[in-house]
């Protein structure tokens, strides 16, 4: 909720397809769940965090993971300022729809979505089909960047989630988005103290394929 | 995080909370940590979140350390309202928030089992649920008075929590053997089900009344037909499970459907319930193996459904009830009888019920409705799960078998013909040269309905009007389905009080067929290729399902360019479920078939070629015999007017109709997906000349949420509850949407319940007729004290 503190508010929303209702809860609750419900629908997650001095609220859209979720995909894409494109690393599969989730992405955002790529499950190594240098790759050649986390031992999730916020925030400084179309996932918050306007930006992270949570 | 911990102002995100539990009957006490979202938890939430984590079955007082830098001594601070807890989060909540219970209770009954606990009795058949109707019964009641002082402070509810009529304790065995007869008939249906709605059943009669509940068993039967039957049909089911079980080891053959669906399946059921016992401990559980099958014999077997993601949440307290995977299976398939339009791939059902829940909340509460709009949260897509799984997922889970009961109890009977189909079409593997159409990525049932509702919300100043628009014509349909109206009340008002004619209930359609009734039909003629009892109709009104019809009308009609062309609807009666003869063509061109690695053909349509199962039934059709039967049978004295009225109107409606028709010639023609839809906005502004959004009627109940009225009345009744906090703290759509997702699980199922049942009761009191004549605006002000 949004009264009362003079915190500008960031949101973010992410679209996520492998473990990622496990990365969202260990970034919004620090934990993690190996057994998570099934999403039906979307579901929600948010966050306070601080960057420059300045608090700001992620918002963040988990889609089900049912398969060929595009077409709601893309209706977030459209309100979200980044996207995490989440895939498995132990499961190639993943990794190979991730062109595919990217040409969506990109297409149905707005050109100046953050745009992060996430191997997840780094913890299960043994068992890992993609390797790093792979996701690295693919990575260098989209321009994105690139992490491997894992929501089980909330390795770098912290990170991508803040990194992602960060560059956003810095597209927002440098005036890339503009902030009063909300189309572009930022919404100006409520105005409680003197210059500083709230901002509240969405971002959306599109996860890759497949549903399996952990 | 770490920064807005240590500074402990007010706008943090999580708060860690430590409860440590005092008894005065118990030496030990025991503590349990967890961690809260200050801004979504009020103190109601908190209480109830303290009453699981401990079980607590007796009344209880909170208590917290409170912490001030004027005063070093900590001292415990009473915990009461959410005012209090405001001022702990803010002044107290640093490490961590520690709060006290202290029980008030002397007898010492609660259970000292946290919920963390739950997973490791993983006995499968640990007979845990004898006490859990009774004594959360009783402790909700404390508990209830407790939260009334919280409610009559929110004021949410204005009758108050005095007026809450005790409900009916469960239907024990004994008073269930009085309803059969000397060899085991149920003689008394409908007394059965009342008993059932209004006290649910003693855990351990469900899985012998679940089936009746669930329409398994045709009429009739004695007890000892009531065993043959399902033997024939735990028969049937291992039938249906080896083809697709065969066929799966044969790695040449295996095909990718199968292959799919599996694949999919498995993923889910191993996130499905995994906290309860039955299906706790390894990914190798037996149960999860039993849950897997029964939705993909189901998947396999039934073409124009498929699996989607919803299902095993519906399957699962089937199974945990049955103990028994066939007998699961025979009662998910007479579940899904009535549901499977939830997960078509259009959301036209879901559609539906979002519409009638948005109606129902405009007129319970309107300022409500208001305050949503404002928020962009009055497309209710937060309601999704709760009417996908019919709240399934709302309450804890015995719970929610509790609800799930009573829930089924609020339908009328509708038992199958001859017997429950346990297929649509046989799955027939080897045949791979059927004609399959190209794979299509599985399109979102969800997505579609996100679309459409979002677009509304999108244009929120424009969704009143629109709704507006739809609300008066919908009042102007109203003339021309005179004896519907008329059938439909006077069948439910019926419901309890006279055993119906057995002819009449053979011709009696599944109330999952009513669902798909729309606001306005009206009969044109009879389609020259359809069977003399299918009609043609035309449906407007309901813009969604005309934006999605629109494909296959203009794959269809020979004159594509008329928004307003005839709209032939198949009649989707009992006999394309018994009658195979009918299938084939349904099934193969319909069948889906996904594919991960299509990649090309995003965003078409699974719906787009002639031959599948059109799940927009029609009511009309499938209730004119019973209408018919019912004005001769019941309400003689009011067929002659009504039949009178119904012509002159309808003409003027038909005026109507195509004035309405020549305004959406702005809409584009056709949709291919959702995405589509998103941008198809031109119809909001033909739309625009309605007044303000205030609903002055509701559906009749064969008709309102689809043929489940009470399913409304049970989401509304959530919403209210919430309302007053929703609106205090200014909620948006994320924040309602984050709100209602923690509540997962949570629910009071009593309360729930029981301002449900107020609510249906009165509901089923509106005079329909009076509604459909329109002399008198009616819902005014005494209806709408719920």
């Amino acid at each position: 909720m949004s009264d009362g503190h003079s915190c500008p508010v960031l949101s973010m929303r992410v679209l996520a397809g492998v473990g990622k209702s496990c990365l969202l809860l260990q970034f919004t609750d620090k934990r993690f769940q190996p057994v998570h419900d099934l999403t039906i629908g979307v579901e929600f997650g948010a966050r306070m965090i601080t960057i420059d001095n300045k608090q700001i609220k992620l918002q963040i859209w988990d889609t089900a993971g049912q398969e060929a979720f595009r077409s709601i995909t893309r209706s977030y894409y459209r309100g979200a300022a980044g996207a995490l494109l989440v895939y498995d690393i132990t499961r190639r599969e993943t990794f190979n729809h991730l062109t595919q989730w990217l040409e969506d992405a990109r297409q149905h955002s707005n050109s100046n979505m953050v745009i992060m790529l996430i191997g997840n499950k780094s913890d299960l190594d043994s068992r890992r089909e993609v390797k790093r240098e792979e996701g690295e790759a693919f990575a260098r050649e989209h321009g994105l960047v690139f992490m491997e986390t894992s929501a089980k031992t909330a390795a770098n999730v912290e990170e991508a989630f803040i990194n992602t916020a960060r560059e956003i925030y810095e597209k927002i400084q440098e005036g890339v988005f503009d902030v009063h179309n909300e189309a572009n996932g930022i919404k100006i918050g409520p105005q409680h103290s003197p210059g500083g306007a709230g901002l509240t930006s969405n971002q959306g992270a599109a996860g890759g394929q497949g549903g399996g949570c952990c | 995080m770490a920064a807005s911990l240590t500074t402990a102002t007010p706008s943090r995100d999580a708060v860690r909370i430590k409860v440590i539990q005092h008894s005065e009957c118990e030496v030990d006490s025991q503590c349990c940590r967890f961690s809260v979202d200050p801004e979504l938890t009020g103190y109601e939430v908190l209480r109830n979140l303290i009453a699981r984590a401990f079980d607590l079955k007796g009344d209880y007082q909170t208590c917290y350390l409170a912490r001030d830098d004027r005063f070093p001594e900590a001292c415990w601070v009473p915990l009461l309202s959410d005012f209090d807890l405001e001022m702990a989060f803010v002044k107290s909540a640093d490490p961590y928030l520690l709060v006290r219970v202290d029980l008030m209770s002397s007898n010492g009954t609660w259970e000292a089992v946290t919920s963390m606990d739950i997973p490791k009795l993983s006995l499968p058949d640990l007979p845990k649920n004898n006490y859990s109707v009774k004594l959360p019964g009783l402790f909700k009641e404390k508990m209830e008075k407790t939260l009334s002082a919280v409610q009559k402070v929110l004021s949410w509810n204005e009758e108050g929590e005095d007026t809450v009529r005790p409900a009916r304790p469960p239907l024990t065995d004994s008073e269930f053997q009085q309803m059969l007869n000397g060899v085991g008939q149920l003689a008394h249906p409908k007394e059965l089900r009342l008993c059932v709605y209004h006290g649910g059943l003693e855990p351990s009669l469900r899985k012998v009344v679940w089936k009746h509940l669930l329409n398994v068993y045709p009429e009739g039967l004695t007890g000892r037909e009531r065993l043959d039957y399902m033997k024939q049909k735990t028969k049937e089911y291992e039938g249906l499970k080896a083809v697709w079980q065969e066929h799966l080891q044969n790695e040449e053959l295996v095909s990718e459907e199968v292959k799919y669906v599996t694949n999919m399946v498995r993923k889910d059921v191993l996130r499905t319930d995994r906290h309860h016992p039955y299906f706790s401990g390894p990914d190798d559980n037996a149960n999860i193996q039993s849950l897997s099958n029964i939705l993909t014999t189901y998947a396999l077997h039934h073409p124009s459904v498929g699996y989607c993601q919803g299902m095993s949440d519906l399957a699962s307290p089937l199974l945990v009830t049955m103990r028994d995977e066939a007998q699961a299976y025979v009662c998910f398939c007479a579940l899904m009888a009535r549901v499977h339009s939830n997960f078509h791939i259009d959301g036209v059902a879901m559609t539906l019920k979002f519409q009638h829940l948005t109606e129902a909340l405009i007129f319970y509460d309107e300022e409500y409705y208001t305050y949503l709009r404002l928020h962009q949260a009055d497309d209710l897509l937060f309601c999704y799960r709760w009417l996908l799984l019919e709240l399934k997922r709302e309450f804890a889970f015995d719970d929610a078998l509790h609800m799930l009961e009573v829930l089924w109890s609020s339908l009328p009977p509708d038992p199958p013909e001859e017997t429950l189909p346990l297929l649509e079409v046989q799955f027939n593997p080897v045949k791979v040269e059927r004609p399959v159409p190209p794979p299509t990525p599985r399109q979102n049932h969800f997505a579609n309905v996100c679309a459409l509702r979002r677009q509304r919300s999108s244009l929120s100043n424009r969704s009143a009007e629109c709704l507006a628009a739809i609300l008066s014509r919908r009042a102007a349909s109203m003339e021309c389905d005179g004896p519907e109206y008329t059938a439909g009340v006077k069948k439910l008002s019926r419901t309890w009080s006279q055993p119906i004619d057995t002819s009449q209930v053979r011709a009696r359609v599944p109330s999952g067929e009513t669902a798909m009734t729309v606001d306005k039909i009206r009969e044109e003629s009879s389609s020259p290729e359809d069977s003399p009892s299918r009609n043609t109709r035309k449906i407007k009104n309901l813009r969604e399902f005309q934006l999605l019809t629109k494909v296959r009308d203009s794959d269809s009609d020979s004159n594509p360019g008329s928004p307003l062309k005839e709209k032939t609807i198949c009649k989707k009666s009992k006999d394309t479920n018994t009658k195979l003869t009918s299938h084939p063509k349904t099934a193969n061109s319909s069948r889906r078939c996904f594919s991960d690695s299509d990649a090309t053909d995003v965003g078409v349509p699974v719906y787009s070629d002639g031959g599948e199962v059109d799940v927009w039934q029609n009511p009309v059709a499938t209730l004119s015999p019973e209408v018919d039967q019912h004005l001769q049978i019941v309400c003689q004295e009011e067929k002659p007017s009504n039949v009178q009225q119904l012509v002159p109107k309808a003409n003027g409606e038909h005026k109507q109709a195509e004035e309405e028709g020549a305004n959406q010639n702005t809409m584009t023609a056709s949709v291919n997906s959702c995405e589509e839809v998103t941008e198809v906005t031109g119809w909001q502004v033909t739309m625009s000349d309605g007044g303000s959004p205030h609903v002055t009627s509701l559906l009749p109940p064969e008709e309102f949420g689809g043929g489940n009225p009470f399913l409304m009345f049970l989401c509304v009744t959530l919403l209210l509850q919430h309302r007053n906090h929703i609106i205090k703290n200014k909620m948006d759509h994320n924040e309602l949407a984050m709100y209602f997702d923690k509540m997962v699980r949570q629910h009071n199922v009593t309360k729930v319940l029981g301002h449900a049942r107020r609510m249906f009761e009165n509901y089923l009191k509106l005079d329909f007729s009076k509604i459909r004549s329109k002399t008198t605006p009616p819902g005014s002000s005494n209806d709408h004290s719920c």
